[in-house]
């Protein structure tokens, strides 16, 4: 009795091992492609640049901001602001290891 | 315990019998055929956040448009998502290039008129921006209907080889496919993207002062001066998502100025160029030839009216990765707008005389970038 047990129990065993791993690896396949789309959806911050006499200040980009708008005057002596450059600020990827975590 | 023992013979028996079966199977190709199953689920898979990407660039399309007020926003786009453009005959070479600037630019009126008649209220640089983010819905719709018809074809034709060379093409595929979208949010943000580099570098030579007019379709050109150079400066008119045709422009701007009788002694393209892997992005580099990425048609003009006119033509270009040129513009690559300018003040005051002119074409897409 004990025999049949121990033959059929070690292949059920075996089996249930390998549907497991399966189900584990598919799991995490899963959950890596989620990861990569809820990545993509992660949008960068902007930054935008500007220039009032070579005084180099920065802000949070604004809807129609554009690179060489004139912006106004921005002191006294009859300088202007305008924007010199405008540049998004990305997550750096994580590191190797850490790809389902 | 007899009837145990007997039990046990027949599970060892039919074990015995799945090994050979697998065995006589796997001589057989049944192997292949696992293998060539778990490369298709793997395919359809990924054809299936192809898809994803492909509905939700088009929803996002359709989404700016609808901001915008666009009439008929879902029939228009989806009449040019399907729109193509038949590259010219290449076994008859004579005057190609002027049958494919004449289809090129057929194409781009086409887009530039639907959005003109689409959203009547909207200023050019919504309908520009309308206009690329058409396109790269159209560019997803066309890899995820691609890689549909390799899977779907090769499956028909039991052609393994196909389905191999599909399977391990998709990584790349599904990299090109991301790019294209994410840059889509870029464009629609109205945001410079890092193929906006060469626009950045004419507008800094500008000084943000001079006065643009435009001199082709759009594209701009000023008036500028260094060091007792005249500095001519073209570049594609933004901040609309444009590269305008900045070959016909610079050819233009030349025979203008030999015809004032001055001297022009240098022509500069700059642009924004693909680095190779392990290249830091935003280094520059400068050579000789038409720095631009165009299919044939705006290259060859710089070249000719160079060569015409015996001008030196150079090329200052600023590296960066080919996701860097159309998605928004990282810092490294506008810190390389600022050395590319000193490169081509360099160039300037090496190469030419004070009293010469100097023509300097801003390459790339404008998108974000003004004058």
């Amino acid at each position: 009795m004990s025999g049949i047990f121990n033959t059929s129990f070690y292949y059920q065993a075996i089996l249930l091992l390998v549907v497991l791993i399966i189900v584990i690896l598919l799991t995490f396949r899963q959950a890596n492609e989620l990861r990569k789309m809820a990545e993509m959806q992660k949008r960068p911050k902007f930054v935008t640049v500007e220039d009032c006499n070579g005084m180099i200040t920065t802000r949070d980009f604004r809807q129609g901001d554009f690179v060489g708008l004139i912006e106004g005057p921005c002191d006294n002596n009859g300088n202007i602001r305008k924007i010199v450059g405008i540049y998004a600020i990305k997550e750096e990827k994580q590191k190797k290891g850490s790809r389902f975590l | 315990m007899v009837g145990i023992a007997a039990v046990e013979n027949w599970v060892y028996l039919l074990i015995n019998i799945v090994w050979v079966l697998i065995f006589v199977l796997y001589l057989f190709g049944f192997g292949n055929y696992l293998q060539v199953y778990w490369w298709k689920a793997d395919i359809k898979n990924k054809l299936a956040v192809l898809n994803d990407m492909a509905n939700s660039a088009r929803n996002k399309t359709l989404e700016f448009m609808n901001k915008n007020k666009a009439k008929d926003a879902s029939k228009t786009l989806d009449r040019l998502i399907d729109f193509f453009a038949i590259d010219p005959v290449n076994i008859e070479p004579t005057d190609i290039i002027n049958r494919l600037r004449h289809i090129i630019n057929l194409r781009d009126t086409k887009f530039k008129q639907t959005f003109e008649i689409s959203m009547p209220e909207a200023n050019d640089v919504a309908r520009s921006i309308a206009s690329t983010a058409a396109e790269i819905s159209s560019a997803l719709f066309l890899i995820y209907k691609y890689v549909q018809h390799i899977l779907l074809s090769s499956d028909k034709t039991k052609n393994w080889y196909m389905i191999m060379y599909l399977s391990l093409m998709m990584p790349q595929i599904m990299q090109i496919a991301n790019i294209y979208r994410k840059a889509l949010d870029d464009f629609l943000e109205g945001v410079p993207v890092g193929d906006g580099a060469g626009p950045i570098v004419a507008l800094k030579l500008s000084n943000y002062k001079k006065e643009w007019r435009e001199i082709d379709e759009d594209t701009v050109m000023a008036e500028s001066e260094y060091n007792g150079r005249k500095i001519l400066l073209v570049k594609a008119k933004g901040p609309g998502s444009t590269v305008g045709r900045p070959g016909e422009a610079t050819a233009k701007v030349i025979k203008e100025s030999l015809a004032k009788g001055e001297k022009v002694s240098l022509l500069i393209t700059v642009d924004a160029a693909l680095k190779f892997e392990g290249e830091e992005t935003g280094t520059i580099a400068e050579g000789v030839g038409a720095a631009i990425g165009d299919p044939g048609p705006e290259k060859i003009m710089f070249e000719r009216i160079a060569a015409e006119y015996n001008i030196p033509l150079r090329a200052v270009i600023v590296k960066m990765g080919m996701d860097e040129a159309i998605m928004a513009m990282d810092k490294k690559i506008l810190d390389g707008t600022d050395k590319a300018v000193e490169r081509v003040k360099q160039i300037i005051e090496e190469e030419s005389r004070p009293g010469d002119t100097v023509v300097i074409a801003g390459i790339g897409n404008t998108a974000g970038v003004g004058q």
